[in-house]
């Protein structure tokens, strides 16, 4: 076998048809993390074994890949409950007994990384110059314009949308 | 008690950025102030998740700008799919479609190198689908082996997708197995990746735009999305659009890394090294191909291997490191044998040549291109050893051999009459620089770049 050569069909297949044990851990890890009843964690771990089949030229460890993607489209399917929410408040949610708080650890970072896409192209600059290049955030107020005071009212709404998608 | 203080000064204050005499009326607010002090311990966590993403680089790179329009400028999100369709494919099923896809797809495969076109299938079936995209999938790995080939692939699949989208509605086993618009997203990024190596990079562009939003669209993952991703961060580099390139490699990395596929994320890697070498970081530039190099290596992924020590080298010589870019191709071409990597070896003597030519060490380039040539003859690659040829010829020249160049074009020559891809005129073009006793450099230099791009055209038009 070659050293690019991917997993054997049976290596797909376990990954796939987990045994009870490992199929629960994921329902929990879903529950704990996300809020996510089984039924919606059934059909969401059915999608990721529909994508590692799509992908399986690409996937060098079948089980991490299942892991990685269902936990990304746990993180998907929450936050498209939490939409609808917003949108239609009180009215019926997919995620049944889906519990609102936020989840800790990985996946509060999934929703932060998600958040930053939401913010204001100048904020994320700000953020960026602070986190990334070192400067104070005084002067990475100045990156981003020239006058403190104008700056600091959009930095702290979206400072704001940030802690709300954070917890 | 005074107002609230806004979060941007909390911020501060969490991260110690402000001066003693702000901090101290801050802190005296925060006393009397139950719901600045609660704003304070939320900021607090953010800091750490804001430092925590920064450290897996989901910033970007500084201030990056992307056209408000540029549809790579955020990732779209993926559709969810029809939860009230799901439960119909069980996983056994699945596996068992998936399994003879991958038979057929080779059937497919061995069809596509015969130049036999399309057979005939029926996507109405999952396992057909299955093999239609993983023999799509396949054509990517191979790409340097025959773009013009796998881009009239990727046209044939894309008329077949679009016939039978209009024929009829597809079973549900078959769309929720593999979306129609997921092959039409494949085979969109199989014609981008061909015109990457016809170096068309308009048609590159609108081929990825449009896999992207097949993708999004139409049920394909996020790896879906960082494959395309990976591409166009390369197109951007091509085309000098360093901070863009970098921003969109760092996400596909990013994405690559979190669901353990270290060989596409060494391409994203490679990519940010193209990306950092066009914003004239040609340091960081050589620590990113040095990082893609190995995995490269231990996944055979040779045309990747050979673009990233290409390079390297090049970084290294805009560094004034000749000598130890030398060393680079010394160490790869030691590791080699002349049968099992060929043409392999052809493309590493050619880097070599480049690299030393850049340099100005006429003599050895000379040298390097003249076995890269012999090697790519053998091989029966005649196109990539006239390019050869002519940097060799080019050599001789610099080094002031002007009766070797006039022997060496004489021979190629004879070569290109018996070869109909280019257009003799030009060849004649070069014959008449060199008949004079001191030929024009500059003239021949984009002689032979005249070459290279005819070449490179000519497999264009075959790609339609």
């Amino acid at each position: 076998m070659g050293a690019d050569a991917p997993p054997p069909t049976r290596q797909i297949a376990e990954a796939i048809l987990l045994d009870s044990a490992r199929r629960n851990k994921l329902f929990a890890f879903a529950r704990s993390r996300f809020g996510i009843g089984s039924d919606d964690a059934q059909d969401l771990l059915q999608e990721t074994a529909l994508e590692l089949l799509r992908h399986r030229g690409y996937v060098r460890s079948p089980d991490g890949f299942v892991f990685a993607v269902f936990r990304a489209r746990c993180a998907r399917f929450i936050q498209r409950s939490r939409l609808r929410r917003q949108m239609f408040p009180g009215g019926s949610d997919d995620a049944e007994g889906c519990d609102p708080s936020l989840p800790d650890g990985v996946d509060r970072q999934f929703a932060l990384r998600e958040a930053l896409d939401e913010i204001s192209a100048s904020c994320r600059r700000l953020l960026a110059a602070y986190y990334i290049e070192g400067r104070s955030l005084r002067e990475a107020a100045r990156v981003v314009s020239l006058q403190y005071s104008s700056v600091a009212k959009t930095i702290s709404r979206c400072l704001k949308k940030l802690r709300k998608c954070f917890g | 008690m005074t107002r609230h203080v806004d979060d941007f000064v909390l911020l501060r204050c969490v991260v110690g950025d402000l001066a003693e005499d702000e901090r101290a009326s801050i802190a005296s607010h925060l006393d009397e102030c139950p719901q600045c002090r609660a704003t304070v311990t939320s900021l607090e966590k953010l800091d750490g998740g804001l430092r925590a993403v920064a450290s897996s680089g989901d910033f970007g790179e500084g201030p990056t700008e992307f056209a408000p329009d540029d549809p790579f400028r955020r990732r779209p999100r993926l559709r969810v799919p029809d939860r009230t369709r799901l439960g119909s494919v069980a996983p056994s099923t699945a596996i068992a479609a998936s399994e003879r896809g991958t038979v057929l797809r080779d059937r497919i495969l061995e069809a596509v190198r015969r130049g036999a076109g399309l057979p005939d299938l029926l996507l109405r079936e999952a396992e057909q689908r299955y093999a239609l995209l993983y023999a799509l999938q396949q054509a990517g790995r191979e790409i340097a082996e025959g773009p013009v080939r796998a881009s009239a692939f990727a046209e044939a699949v894309l008329r077949k997708v679009r016939s039978e989208s209009a024929a009829r509605r597809a079973p549900e086993e078959a769309e929720q197995s593999v979306p129609l618009s997921v092959i039409r997203g494949q085979a969109h990024l199989l014609t981008a990746m061909a015109c990457m190596w016809t170096r068309d990079f308009s048609r590159a562009r609108s081929s990825l735009v449009l896999a992207y939003r097949a993708f999004a669209r139409g049920g394909g993952g996020e790896i879906d999305l960082a494959l395309v991703e990976s591409v166009e961060a390369q197109r951007r580099a091509f085309a000098n659009e360093g901070a863009g390139a970098l921003v969109l490699a760092r996400r596909a990395q990013t994405t690559f890394e979190e669901l353990g596929v270290d060989d596409l994320a060494a391409r994203a890697i490679g990519a940010r090294g193209l990306a950092f070498s066009t914003l004239g970081r040609e340091e960081d530039a050589v620590r990113c191909f040095r990082e893609a190099l190995p995995v490269y290596e231990r996944h055979e992924l040779w045309s990747n291997y050979v673009g990233c020590l290409n390079s390297i080298a090049t970084s290294l010589n805009r560094l004034g490191r000749v000598d130890e870019a030398r060393r680079e191709y010394a160490r790869a071409l030691r590791r080699f044998s002349q049968e099992r990597h060929r043409s392999l070896l052809g493309y590493l003597r050619t880097g070599l040549a480049e690299t030393l030519f850049g340099a100005g060490r006429f003599s050895q380039a000379s040298v390097a291109a003249a076995r890269a040539a012999q090697v790519f003859r053998d091989a029966g690659m005649r196109a990539t050893g006239y390019i050869a040829t002519l940097l060799e010829i080019e050599s001789r020249v610099r080094q002031g051999s002007l009766d070797r160049a006039r022997h060496r074009l004489d021979l190629l020559r004879r070569e290109i009459s018996r070869d109909p891809t280019l257009d003799p005129s030009v060849i004649r073009e070069i014959a008449d620089a060199l008949s004079v006793a001191d030929p024009d450099m500059e003239r021949l230099g984009t002689l032979r770049l005249q070459i290279e791009e005819l070449i490179a055209r000519s497999a264009r038009e075959k790609t339609g």
